[in-house]
């Protein structure tokens, strides 16, 4: 047994010491991390002087990106949570035909690459006059087949059909069924529907970059990709410039990105585990 | 006639509420795999008269089989060592629950907040003896100049244990989740029948799990086929060249965008696919996540049953 | 109208013969970091003339948005900065316009030394050129003197200097191979043919080919005894063992080798007083020391354009004018161009710059300029990535150690790459 413990908490450490690293990078000046020990604290105005560093690059254009990330990635979370949501209800509540086909389509869309969608979709923006235009990655990105399969899994198994049956006699019609019963119910799916989306969407890089052309609308994950190629921070061959990003600059981007995501599952770990997969637990 | 009308009522709300998601999943997804196909027999610059032959060339490039061979390699490593890693470290964690493992759960899903560009920066360091944190770890392989590591013949293990940080943590937690499913009079009954916590482990927690292990590995597999940031960042940004079209992704996107050969990205993109497709019938007609709810309520306390009957006939046998 | 007229001209104004709601032109202006400052400069100066969109986008963006803007057949910038052979993608894109006629013969004459790389195989220009990378030889005068070389004249001078370094002074070093460094210094000046497109549909590849087989023949006793690296100059492992530790004697490197590899504090490092550039060694029988070249990048202009002398005029602003090359303030607090720019009225502004820098010593712009006309032209725009493929070149290094090998590895890459975009590969 305490082989078993000793190994879970090898295990934790080795997980969070490149966090660990790269929250202190920021602390320190670029030849201090190639210096001095890779964990060590330098100096908490790193964070400041590194942010104003990347405020150089393109007149702070990494300011609007943080802003991009949010508003993007709050209005996909709202969509797809509702649009998922709603659509598990109605699977497993209604008696519509083709059921089964939409459940097993919500697998089967999880599955297609994003590479062969890419040249279509930015073809069908381009006809809807969306190029370049944030609600172009938004509603696409609002495809949420797995909000709709967990959503589904939720309803089943939280929700028996009785239930649905008795009000139905008692006179409610379809919309009441799902405000009256399932909406009171739901917190505990909307919040994991809103926890999947918003991990799947912030660090979102390939949709993003291929549908946004123009740097101004980048989200932080394609900000800082380009800041890979863009600056001498890793590769001075690649991007020999005058603007002073280095591995600090670039590791202040990458905890703009990764903390939130952090911060995200710390904070909803207790939901996932109440089991998702499984449905509600009788606890 | 009333019982009739009111059944033709309730279904147009229904699809009213299912409308929002449908939209989106016609328009967003439907349409753009419709689309997708079509774009294959385009004429390109490697397609001059058009036509389906293109998905020959595809096959026949000469970059096409070196990529397969890495994503094969890549998945090869990758899946089977997330899922037993998973599966192991989901069941370790619920041996017996202790208030420590609280915070040792929250500790396993850090990493996965690192992904995309973060992790080509962070796995940089990582790798890079002259950066590392893990510096005294690498040494301990005589690892002391980065080239012993940062090699194209490497890429399949760094790329694999790149991808498996990143989504291990989550997983564990999901499978966690998933066992504390099981029904506590089973563990009961099979603990007062003289079970370790082991055996209940492997052989009742385990086979109780199955389904949700199978929707996991086809998963974890179809994210795998699709490896593109990492490699793109860590060829464009850090070592050039390095991984050019390492990936089949890759390889689509360069015919897509270097040479605006749609149609060749579009046919590479649909024959990753099938893969996943054949994996996603696997989970769809071997498990029952896809039926009714009742009767996978009732096939799982039916295997419960027989996992119980089957120890209890070992242990006759062995008394 | 009549009042509204007399009130213009009273005011200062010309009376155009215009609608009053014409619109003045719009260019939409594509340039990667290092040249957003001289860009938005521009737009500031052609405020009320030219409505100038400055966008930032890294060098490798463009092809792939070309192939999308092709796609929905709109958005296409009216002109671009970006690497070598985009020339050459842009063209097959039909992308990049000739653009003989948008300049004056004064500024064809300008760049005249500068702009081989952007002629076309009809003779007329296709881009322009920003930058010049040529290689030069970067001595380091501290230890040449330490260890009493003379500075080579030939490329036999610059062989002996490394066996001598390997059996008197090991540890030492003349550079590294990574990258494009080895096609660059050695492959390209000693005319070996890599790329040599004649056409847009025809390449000859000649590992074979004896000025190939020279250069590696040449450097494989130096990468034995490891004087000579297979990293790149950046690598973590070169700047530790060679770069930051003051080890390397000279080394054939591009003009923008000293500012951004050799100079700064999280590179080589390498202390003040020590540097300079001499012209290029030459090969064996050769009468002229000829350089290659690593970058250097150019401007297309889109013939969707709407206005493409304006766009054109744009590139002229970079190249020639004396608020980009001298004046403009970078953000690291520089001034002026950070590379050798391609005209002669241009270079002329810059050398005054890197003369009066400290750092070299002596300056190493008369190098520099030696060599600007002296880019063997052999050496053409492709299609297809041979730049990005060189790391292949690299890991054979790395792993056999025999240069050759290697180059013929890398050979063997990019004819399938260019037989698979329909060029007519010549492998002898």
């Amino acid at each position: 047994m305490s082989l078993v413990n000793g190994w879970l908490i090898i295990f934790a450490m080795i997980s969070v010491v490149p966090m660990l690293w790269l929250v202190l990078a920021p602390t320190k000046t670029d030849p201090q991390l190639s210096n001095n020990n890779p964990l060590s604290f330098g100096n908490i105005s790193g964070y400041a002087h590194a942010w104003k560093n990347l405020n150089f690059f393109d007149e702070g254009v990494i300011a609007k990106w943080a802003w991009n990330s949010i508003w993007y990635t709050a209005m996909i979370v709202i969509i797809a949570t509702i649009t998922a949501a709603l659509a598990g209800f109605v699977l497993s509540a209604s008696r519509i035909r083709f059921k089964r086909v939409f459940l097993i389509s919500t697998l089967i869309f999880m599955l297609v690459p994003p590479m062969a969608l890419v040249v279509p979709v930015f073809v069908l923006m381009d006809k809807l006059n969306l190029t370049d235009n944030p609600w172009s990655v938004i509603l696409v990105a609002s495809l949420y087949p797995f909000g709709a399969f967990l959503s589904y899994i939720y309803y089943s198994t939280t929700i028996p059909k009785e239930l649905y049956e008795s009000a139905r006699l008692d006179g409610c019609n379809d919309f009441r069924l799902f405000t009256r019963i399932a909406l009171p119910l739901s917190t505990p799916l909307l919040s994991l529907l809103a926890f999947f989306a918003f991990i799947g969407n912030w660090g979102n890089y390939f949709l993003p970059y291929i549908l946004l052309p123009s740097p101004e609308h980048y989200t932080l994950p394609i900000g800082l990709g380009f800041l890979f190629y863009s600056t001498p921070a890793l590769n001075p061959g690649v991007g020999a410039t005058s603007v002073p990003v280095y591995k600090p600059e670039i590791a202040l981007a990458g905890v703009l990105v990764a903390i939130p995501i952090m911060l995200v599952f710390m904070f909803s770990q207790k939901r996932l585990v109440r089991g998702m997969l499984a449905g509600s637990i009788k606890e | 006639m009333a019982k009739i009308k009111k059944a033709k009522q309730s279904n147009t709300a229904m699809w009213i509420m299912l409308s929002p998601y449908l939209f989106l999943l016609v328009s967003l997804g439907v349409v753009p795999v419709i689309m997708a196909i079509a774009e294959i027999p385009t004429k390109a610059r490697n397609n001059r008269n058009g036509g389906w032959g293109v998905i020959g060339k595809v096959i026949h490039d000469f970059r096409l089989v070196p990529a397969a061979e890495h994503m094969l390699g890549f998945v090869a490593i990758f899946v089977p060592l997330t899922i037993v890693f998973v599966v192991m470290m989901a069941l370790m964690l619920d041996l017996n629950t202790s208030k420590w493992k609280k915070y040792i759960r929250v500790a396993y899903i850090i990493p996965a907040s690192i992904s995309g560009g973060v992790a080509v920066l962070v796995w940089y360091i990582i790798f890079e003896p002259h950066f590392s944190p893990f510096k005294p770890f690498l040494r301990l392989f005589g690892i002391k100049r980065s080239d012993q590591i940062w090699q194209t013949s490497h890429l399949v293990w760094i790329f694999a244990i790149m991808a498996f940080f990143t989504i291990v943590g989550n997983w564990i937690l999901i499978q966690y989740g998933s066992l504390q499913s099981i029904s506590g009079e089973v563990i009961e009954a099979a603990r007062i029948d003289g079970c370790s916590s082991y055996q209940i482990a492997l052989r009742i927690k385990l086979p109780l799990i199955k389904k949700y292990i199978i929707y996991m590995a086809v998963l974890v597999f179809a994210g795998g086929l699709q490896l593109f940031v990492e490699p793109q960042l860590l060829d464009t940004g850090v070592f050039q060249g390095i991984s050019h079209v390492w990936s089949l992704d890759q390889l689509s996107y360069d015919f897509a965008f270097t040479n605006g050969e749609f149609g060749s990205a579009s046919a590479l993109s649909i024959l990753l696919l099938i893969p996943s497709l054949i994996g996603a019938l696997i989970v769809i007609f071997k498990t029952d996540m896809f039926e009714d709810e009742e009767s996978a309520a009732r096939k799982e306390r039916k295997q419960a049953r027989k996992a119980l009957e089957a120890l209890e006939a070992q242990k006759a046998v062995t008394k | 109208m009549v009042a509204a007229t007399a009130f213009a001209v009273a005011a200062g104004y010309t009376v155009a013969a215009v609608p009053a709601h014409a619109a003045i032109p719009t260019i939409t202006v594509w340039v990667d970091a290092p040249r957003l400052p001289g860009a938005k400069l521009y737009a500031q100066i052609m405020k009320g003339k030219v409505n100038v969109n400055v966008e930032l986008h890294a060098q490798g963006d463009l092809v792939a948005k070309v192939a999308l803007f092709n796609r929905v057949k709109k958005g296409w910038p009216d002109v671009v900065f970006g690497p070598p052979n985009d020339v050459s993608v842009l063209r097959d894109a039909n992308d990049a316009m000739q653009l003989d006629g948008l300049a004056s013969p004064t500024f064809w004459k300008d760049i005249a030394n500068g702009n081989n790389w952007c002629k076309g195989s009809d003779g007329h220009y296709y881009c322009v050129k920003n930058d010049m990378a040529q290689t030069v030889l970067w001595v380091n005068t501290k230890l040449v003197k330490q260890f009493g070389y003379s500075i080579p004249k030939t490329m036999t001078d610059f062989a002996a200097i490394g066996a001598d370094i390997a059996k008197n002074h090991p540890g030492y070093s003349l550079g590294a191979l990574g990258d494009q460094g080895f096609y660059a210094g050695y492959l390209w000046p000693s005319q070996c043919p890599v790329n040599a497109a004649t056409s847009a549909t025809s390449v000859r590849i000649a590992p074979n080919d004896p000025h190939c087989t020279r250069a590696t023949a040449l450097v494989q006793p130096m990468l034995d005894s490891g004087v000579l690296s297979p990293s790149a100059g950046w690598d973590a492992d070169f700047i530790k063992d060679y770069g930051s530790t003051d080890k390397v004697v000279m080394t054939i490197g591009p003009t923008w080798y000293g500012d951004f590899v050799i100079r700064p504090a999280s590179s080589w490092n390498v202390p003040a007083g020590e540097i300079t550039a001499y012209p290029m060694p030459k090969w064996p029988g050769e009468k002229v020391a000829y350089s290659g070249e690593y970058g250097g990048g150019i401007y297309t202009v889109s013939p969707h354009s709407k206005f493409p002398k304006e766009a054109l005029a744009f590139a002229q602003f970079m190249v020639t004018d004396k608020r980009n090359i001298v004046d403009v303030v970078n953000p690291d607090g520089s001034h002026g161009a950070p590379t050798f720019p391609s005209t002669n009225s241009g270079n002329a502004l810059w050398a005054a710059k890197t003369n009066a820098d400290t750092y070299y010593s002596p300056s190493p712009f008369p190098a520099m300029l030696t060599q600007f006309p002296l880019i063997y032209t052999g050496e053409k725009p492709v299609s297809y990535d041979a730049n990005g493929a060189w790391s292949i070149f690299s890991n054979e290094l790395k792993k056999n150690k025999n240069a050759q090998a290697a180059l013929a590895a890398y050979d063997a890459y990019t004819t399938n790459l260019a037989k698979q975009l329909g060029y007519d590969v010549k492998q002898n």
